[in-house]
């Protein structure tokens, strides 16, 4: 990846590693002068060996979580831009008619004469950035061999003479060298027929099927094609395809190897653009678009893994700093005495810093090594998902440079953290310390505390008002949570008690968080805040640490009640007052670790949820496909007309009773320009689509905003069936407030999908070919959820040929079904009715499965992801069991002195952990059910498409496998703390 | 005198078989020991033990015999690294020893299960700690009743004898207090409630006044003499302090793990 949030990715390596340098002056000092310090620090790291594995394996999921996300980036932006050089191979730019998809889309197949061709080449000769360019034409077309059929096949006609890219087969046949009715076929196309070299394969590729011998089997890539190809001299497909005199797109290849020449882009682009000016056609750079779509692919991906990745360093961070707690207390005795015989605070905070140093070093080399190992597995996994979408191949590459940043990040918030608990842990009473009593308040400070306290208060409010001001989320939303923090600080300083302070605080938060889910559909400015994918980190991060603060503060009364249930038992009763007074008695550790789960358990829940809600039913299913359950394009060269439809659906067998209607839809590259805006835009490219009477009378595709005046969907339909000059538009064309919200071309101002209502819109459409234009009235937006997804508009088979100058022939048929049909069994049929017509069929419920199942499984995968934070939970309350098991030794000999048998010590310890992890699963879980309800039923997020539904099954596993994994890490440590030795822990210092 | 220790045989062998101490099968020479068992609370004979850190072993008792009579206050003195320690934590059944027996009340610690012996403790016995030893988490009351509660003691009993203790001792006062609100004198009176609340025969102090200053350790002793007077409790002490000797029934001086 060549950047990340913007910034170039070397200039961070060594950003970061100049702030890693300037963090570690301290340690180095330490090291240098303070050998005493250093010494002091670190010889506490082999002592305890099984809590020190604990802390790395803690402290390194924060590197690990960053360093895979950069490892994932890396290899996925590694896997496209290897996919763009297979595709393009020597092909830098495509000069095709104008059009909303660029190459491989509707544009790069609309014919055009070849008479356009010979016009620029004058222009191109002789220019220095220009290796060599070419004329093409590509045609969809279904490939039969024997009783096998290939619909989704194609054929490509260049100059047999060509020199961009040697075609050359493994028997050494070439294009040149071919004879009449010979062609080349790619490796892909052969391993679906079956073909050899010398089979004749039948191609449907214009009005009537040609016969063709194959000559030779190219590898697959750059002119061969990717995908199932015949390739053949251009005049050959021309006559095949029923072009004669016409090519779809002239290919341009600038000087250098296949990599090499996205460099010269933009030389190239220049002489190719004055080239084509006043041509309808229009110059792409079509490898430098996908490098760029590979690097924007990567970005996207990495920041979503880094941001789902935040929750993982965030739980890191707190077990940092819990660890270090517990070492300070640990350790605190020993701190006492050293102060008070003359060592300085900076001497303590030398000696932590020392220890947290090289458990950052240690952890942070082992969590980058692992973080290449996790990025490999979600890259594979990733390879796998998309594989059954026809992906390309997935490989895997990482940049020393992205290891560089991932670890110097990883050892940045590592090393911070450690260094605020060394300061925090370093400003003990010395006496207070020595005798084990609890730290005294010292009225100045406390004074002082204030002073800070009511300045943050301050400080927060102006960040919030700034952020609402000037419509910035996180500034708002940061803002807002840290005034309602120091608010409830503050009121304690000032005398207001703590359980009523802290509790009023983080019931703020939490109704500040969740309240804004309703309150947005009534201030205009909160809606507008809506912020980007970090927003839900941060939401997070406000909901847990209110629930916590809370939960922490009120625990006590929920638990007195539990343990009232069983007074009456001899075990439990006394086992329950240790175990829950021992988490109450110590809010802060307790609060920690339960935050910890409590982010981890959300993230996961929240995911889940989301997801299931996204799911349809099969109504659902239904209505995404507008009723039409079978959908098909077939080649435009040769597509079936109504009559040649109706006749193969009343002839066929397997139709006859099979089909109830089609409806069809004809596809043109247009230019669209919306009107009544302040500032007129200039035309963008857009798809208009003409839809047959037949589609119009039964589409059930939902409009999601109406013009006024039109009672229902239908109204629309009907009205766009009589009224050539009517259009709906698809919801890609209007805006979005969705994160991740593509932008097209052409795009309709003033108008969202998630709009109750609207004004029709006045759009013109031109032709790029003939230039000629029609005005259109947009009376409605198209749902987001269905299969129309593409920017596009909708209008009749008239009102396409307002633009377009004459019939254009339909591409895409919506089949729909009779009742109780299979679908699977009807595409087939289909396709092999139409088989003439390179038809490709599609079960729609199979297709929308396939899709669901790879957005699921990317779920699942990001959710694995975020699971890395489980760990770290989990090892908290392992190194939270073991600690206690050693702090508390005298205190079991006591309880085992007065009559607490092993098992009771031992279960004590499990309902200890047990009451912590619950605590977290249960604030993580509702939190995640609850967040998750408000934004499925927030338009603003979900556009009112989503129905919220719980998994119970995968939330089930989410809350067990957490429970469980936090009982099995403790079961060790309680087990050590049954059989402790009653008369050696009674002596126990 | 014969028709005595036939009663306290019979009453041995019930304890032992009915209680099912000894698995309900009486050992060879051990109706001579219970017998002498029934006239003391504390019967200890030929008692050993050994630390082995596996560098250095230690022959922490050299056979030690002691008796202690009911409702006596026995201190049990002698240089650091005697053995005192020792000797009271294999009495209380809190250590075990490679030979030798110990009865309590007539019952053999010895070949008692670990279970069997907490139960025991929990009844039976109470203990008093130099440093006090309390659950830093709960309340002094809270300390006080958890070994009621360990015995089964019903929830609402169990915290009305511990008031009971607390008052006892002059704690009432501070009975919602945690230890870290407690002065030394404080604790160590919570301390010893809590070794009395289950009204144990016997009460194991290890240098129950080493932590506390002259005057708050005459309080102490003082509390502890009468209830020792009104309850008539046996007291084993150990201690360094000669002082606190001199307010005991008996000394045992203790030399390199014999009683001297």
């Amino acid at each position: 990846m060549e950047n990340i949030f913007g910034i170039p990715m070397g200039s961070l390596a060594v950003g970061l590693a100049a702030i890693l340098g300037i963090l570690m002056t301290p340690v180095i000092f330490t090291v240098l002068f303070k050998r005493v310090m250093f010494r002091i620090g670190v010889r506490n790291i082999p002592r305890r060996r099984a809590q020190t594995v604990l802390i790395v394996v803690g402290l390194m999921l924060s590197t690990l979580s960053i360093s895979s996300a950069f490892g994932f980036g890396d290899s996925l932006n590694y896997s496209v831009k290897k996919g763009v050089y297979d595709q393009l191979g020597p092909i830098d730019e495509t000069v095709a008619i104008k059009g909303a998809g660029g190459v491989g889309s509707a544009s790069g197949m609309t014919p055009f004469s070849e008479a356009v061709y010979a016009q620029i080449t004058s222009a191109l000769a002789g220019n220095s950035s220009i290796d060599g360019y070419i004329p093409s034409l590509v045609s969809q077309a279904a490939a039969k061999f024997g009783v096998r059929t290939e619909p989704a096949a194609q054929i490509m006609g260049v100059p047999a003479d060509q020199t961009f890219q040697e075609l050359r087969a493994q028997n050494g046949a070439t294009l040149a060298g071919l004879r009449a009715g010979e062609v080349l076929i790619n490796e892909k196309l052969a391993k679906s027929l079956g073909l050899k070299v010398g089979d004749s394969v039948q191609v449907y590729a214009g009005p009537s099927p040609v016969q063709f011998k194959v000559a030779g089997i190219l590898p697959n890539g750059g002119l061969a094609g990717t995908g199932p190809q015949v390739t053949a001299p251009l005049l050959v497909v021309q006559a095949a395809a029923g072009l004669e005199g016409q090519i779809t797109s002239i290919l341009v290849s600038n000087r250098g190897s296949v990599e090499e020449g996205e460099a010269g882009t933009d030389a190239a682009m220049t002489t190719v653009k004055a080239a084509t000016a006043g041509t309808p056609l229009i110059p792409v750079p079509s490898k430098q678009d996908g490098i760029r779509q590979a690097e924007s692919i990567a970005n996207i991906f990495t920041t979503i893994f880094l941001v789902f990745g935040l929750f993982s360093v965030m739980v890191g961070v707190l077990l940092i700093f819990l660890i270090f707690m517990m070492l300070a207390a640990e350790r605190r005795a020993e701190m006492g005495i050293s102060r008070a015989i003359g060592t300085k605070r900076r001497h303590l905070i030398q000696s932590f810093l020392a220890e947290g140093a090289a458990y950052s070093i240690l952890s942070g080399a082992v969590g980058s090594a692992l973080g290449v190992g996790v990025s490999w597995v979600l890259i594979s996994w990733m390879g796998n998902l998309l594989a059954g979408l026809g992906g390309s191949s997935f490989g895997f590459d990482i940049k020393p440079r992205s290891m560089i940043v991932a670890y110097c990040l990883g050892m940045i918030v590592t090393f911070l953290t450690v260094m605020f608990s060394s300061w925090r842990v370093s400003r003990l009473n010395i006496v207070a310390a020595i005798r084990d009593l609890p730290d005294m308040k010292v009225r100045r400070a406390r004074s002082r505390s204030t002073a800070v306290w009511g300045l943050v208060l301050l400080g927060s409010l102006a960040l919030a008002v700034i952020g609402w001001v000037n419509i910035n989320a996180l500034s708002f939303w940061v803002g807002t949570s840290m005034t309602i923090v120091s608010a409830g600080m503050l009121a304690r300083r000032l005398g207001v008690p703590e359980r009523l302070s802290y509790s009023a605080s983080g019931l703020g938060l939490m109704t500040a968080c969740l309240g804004s889910f309703y309150l947005d559909r009534y201030i205009k400015r909160l809606a507008e805040l809506g912020g980007g994918i970090e927003m839900f980190f941060l939401f997070g991060m406000i909901l847990v640490t209110g629930a916590v603060w809370v939960a922490m503060y009120n625990a006590g009364s929920l638990i007195t009640g539990i343990a009232a249930l069983f007074r009456r038992s001899k075990t439990l009763a006394p086992v329950l007052k240790t175990a829950f007074a021992y988490p109450l008695a110590y809010p802060f550790r307790t609060g920690l670790t339960t935050a910890m789960f409590a982010l981890v358990v959300f993230s996961l829940v929240i995911m889940a949820v989301v997801s299931s809600s996204f799911t349809k039913d099969a109504a659902g299913i239904n209505q995404w496909a507008g009723g039409y359950m079978v959908q098909g394009t077939a080649n435009q060269n040769n597509a079936p007309q109504a009559h040649e439809l109706a006749a193969k659906l009343s002839a066929d067998p397997a139709l006859r009773n099979t089909v109830a209607g089609v409806g069809m839809v004809a596809m043109y590259s247009a230019e669209g320009q919306q009107q009544g805006v302040l500032k007129t835009k200039a035309y963008g490219a857009v798809i208009l689509n003409g839809a047959d009477s037949y589609f119009m009378a039964n589409s059930q595709y939902k409009i999601k905003v109406r013009a006024e005046g039109y009672a229902n969907d239908r109204a629309i339909w009907e009205a766009m069936t009589k009224d050539p000059s009517l259009a709906v538009v698809t919801a890609n064309t209007v805006q979005t407030s969705e994160a991740f919200g593509e932008s097209f071309p052409f795009m309709i101002e003033g108008l969202k999908s998630d709009d109750k209502s609207m004004q029709p819109v006045t759009v013109i459409l031109r032709s790029p070919i003939s230039g000629k234009s029609a005005a259109y009235k947009v009376i409605g937006v198209l749902d987001t959820n269905n299969m129309l997804a593409s920017a596009a508009l909708y209008t009749s088979m008239a009102g396409l040929e307002r633009v377009a100058g004459h019939a254009v022939a339909p591409g895409q048929y919506y089949f729909k079904l009779a009742p109780g049909v299979d679908e699977v069994t009807a595409a087939q049929a289909v396709e092999i009715a139409f088989a003439t017509n390179a038809m490709q069929a599609k079960s729609q419920t199979q297709a929308y499965n396939e899709l669901n199942a790879t957005i699921m499984g990317f779920m699942t995968l990001i959710q694995v992801y975020m699971g890395l934070g489980l760990l770290v939970g989990i090892a908290a309350l392992g190194v939270i069991a073991i600690r206690s098991v050693v702090e508390r030794r005298q205190q079991i000999g006591v309880l085992r002195a007065i009559g607490f048998k092993r098992r009771m010590v031992q279960l004590g310890f499990m309902i200890e952990s047990s009451f912590i992890a619950m605590m977290g699963i249960a604030i993580g879980a509702i939190l995640g059910v609850v967040l998750a309800y408000l934004m499925t039923h927030d338009p603003a997020f979900s556009g009112g498409t989503a129905e919220f539904s719980l998994p119970w099954l995968r939330l089930g596993v989410i809350i067990l496998t957490t429970y469980v994994a936090a009982v099995l890490m403790t079961y060790l440590p309680a087990r050590q703390a049954g059989r402790v030795p009653v008369a050696e822990a009674l002596r126990f210092e | 005198m014969v028709t005595t220790i036939e009663t306290a045989i019979d009453t041995t062998l019930d304890v032992t078989v009915r209680r099912g101490f000894l698995g309900g099968r009486v050992q060879p020479g051990s109706v001579v020991i219970a017998a002498e068992a029934a006239r003391g609370i504390v019967l200890a004979q030929g008692i050993h033990k050994t630390y082995d850190t596996g560098a250095v072993k230690t022959h922490a008792l050299r056979g030690v015999d002691l008796r202690v009579e009911r409702g006596e206050m026995v201190g049990i003195m002698g240089p650091s690294g005697c053995g005192k320690t020792t000797l009271l934590n294999c009495l209380a059944g809190l250590e075990e020893f490679e030979a030798g027996a110990v009865h309590i009340d007539g019952t053999p610690l010895k070949g008692m299960s670990d279970d069997k012996k907490t139960e025991y403790r929990a009844k039976e016995m109470g203990f008093v700690f130099q440093s006090y030893n309390l659950l830093p988490v709960l309340s002094a009351v809270e300390n006080v009743e958890l070994p009621l509660l360990v015995s089964g003691t019903s929830a609402r009993e169990a915290r009305r004898l511990a008031l009971e203790a607390l008052e006892m001792v002059a704690m009432t006062q501070w009975a919602r207090n945690k230890p870290a609100e407690l002065s030394g004198g404080q604790r160590q009176r919570v301390t010893i409630a809590r070794a009395l609340v289950n009204k144990p025969s016997i009460v194991w102090a290890d240098e129950p006044t080493g932590a506390l200053d002259t005057e708050t350790a005459d309080e102490v002793m003082s509390v502890v003499l009468k209830l020792n007077r009104e309850n008539d409790q046996t007291f084993v002490f150990v201690t360094h302090d000669p002082r606190i000797g001199a307010m005991l029934d008996r000394v045992i001086n203790m030399r390199d793990g014999l009683i001297v």
